[in-house]
């Protein structure tokens, strides 16, 4: 056997790799590869697991801050219809105070006319009185005697007369 | 060169194994050992891995496994589709095997095939078995998804003449996938026996050593290399066997 001397001819040497390769092979499949892939595949799961929950997190996260800020939108629009109804109201209670003020106004007003004419009304005629008294007792100082009630009358009725018309023209009423 | 080099080359044993003849077959015993030694060297990195398996933060060895796994995994679903993800196992164990017996070269012997360690892949019994097992798993494969039928339809395929060049191109598969592998690592011990002859005989031991030791941090590069050839050529051979378009 010239080939078997050889060294790139098989001996049966082949048939003992053979075996030992598939022995190994059939090792290695069932002892240990398994174990690597199903560590891979649950921290693949575990990576698109936290992966997912952090998409959760995040869709949840923005529908909180939607929420809120349609919240806060809704508390500004109350507070601004809050504050239009107080002003509103706030409006109206002055307006009514000021009609009442006015009524009242009128109200005192009104009571008073009477007793103002007729203390005018008294004090012209005190004054008349007053004024009618003084001419009597300057014409008796000049005239140097009595005058008769008509004559008293008469004088102090014109002496009036143009003190009035006096005052009318210089706008100074009785 | 001197003498003593030229006899130092001229006595480097090329090919040689430690062969035992049992019931008139021939067994290479260093590469049976070696081949046991990275059996079990493979198989004690996936026990030790699988004491502390987590699906948490994994320690640096399950983090190996995991990459060897899922670049395999990603290779053979891109390749194949996930419907033939028992090719992973396949091609997992290739890789980690080959490069395992590649690297246990590295480990100092005065030469090739005498050394305390060779590589088992530098003996073409375990790369023919590796290459042949493929090339058949392959066919079978191929088998398994068209049918027989169409399965030996295809070394038809027009132009009919091209039939013989179809078998050729079967038969030859697992021989270069085999001899590919072989080679490379056959000729990287066979360097390292070259360099210490040329090495030993001109320089000093440190220069030697600073050689040696620069070859074969090259060589486990190769062993790397050989390794991931091995095993993506695996995954394309299947490729090539269950896909409908000619090849």
């Amino acid at each position: 056997m010239v080939l078997a001397s050889n060294f790139l001819v098989p001996n049966g040497t082949f048939v003992v790799e053979l075996i030992a390769f598939l022995l190994v092979l059939a090792a290695l499949r069932r002892w240990v590869l398994p174990y690597v892939s199903k560590a891979m595949d649950e921290r693949q799961a575990a990576i698109r697991k936290s992966l997912e929950d952090a998409e959760e997190a995040r869709r949840r996260h923005e529908e909180a801050e939607a929420e809120y800020r349609r919240a806060v939108e809704e508390a500004r629009a109350e507070a601004r219809r809050l504050v239009d109804e107080a002003n509103r109201i706030a409006e109206q209670l002055r307006e009514d105070a000021r009609q009442r003020a006015d009524q009242e106004y009128q109200r005192i007003v009104s009571r008073a006319q009477p007793d103002i004419e007729a203390s005018a009304r008294r004090a012209a005629e005190e004054l008349r009185q007053q004024v009618g008294d003084l001419v009597v007792t300057v014409v008796e100082r000049v005239v140097g005697e009595g005058l008769t009630t008509e004559q008293q009358r008469g004088l102090v009725d014109r002496t009036i007369a143009e003190v009035e018309s006096q005052a009318a023209s210089s706008g100074v009423s009785a | 060169m001197g003498r003593a080099a030229v006899l130092a080359i001229a006595n480097i044993p090329v090919g040689d194994h430690v062969t035992r003849k049992i019931g008139g077959l021939g067994f290479n015993l260093d590469t049976i050992w070696t081949t046991c030694l990275a059996g079990a060297i493979v198989l004690g990195l996936g026990l030790w891995m699988r004491r502390s398996v987590t699906s948490g933060v994994p320690n640096k060895l399950q983090l190996f496994w995991e990459f060897l796994v899922g670049t395999v995994q990603d290779q053979v679903e891109a390749s194949l589709g996930p419907q033939y993800r028992n090719v992973v196992p396949l091609a997992v164990t290739l890789f980690i095997l080959i490069l395992v017996a590649n690297w246990i070269e590295v480990l100092p012997g005065v030469y090739h095939n005498t050394d305390f360690l060779p590589a088992a892949t530098a003996d073409v019994n375990l790369t023919y078995a590796m290459g042949i097992l493929v090339v058949v798993l392959a066919n079978a494969a191929a088998i398994r998804r068209k049918g027989l039928r169409r399965y030996i339809a295809h070394y038809f395929r027009p132009p009919v003449v091209m039939f013989p060049m179809h078998i050729i191109e079967e038969v030859v598969k697992p021989f270069t996938l085999a001899l590919r592998l072989f080679g490379n690592l056959f000729a990287g011990g066979i360097m390292i026996a070259l360099i210490l002859a040329f090495t030993t005989t001109v320089f000093a031991a440190p220069v030697t050593a600073v050689i040696t030791v620069g070859w074969k941090l090259f060589d486990m590069f190769i062993g790397v290399i050989q390794a991931f050839i091995f095993a993506l050529l695996t995954i394309l051979y299947y490729e090539f066997a269950v896909s409908e378009e000619a090849h």
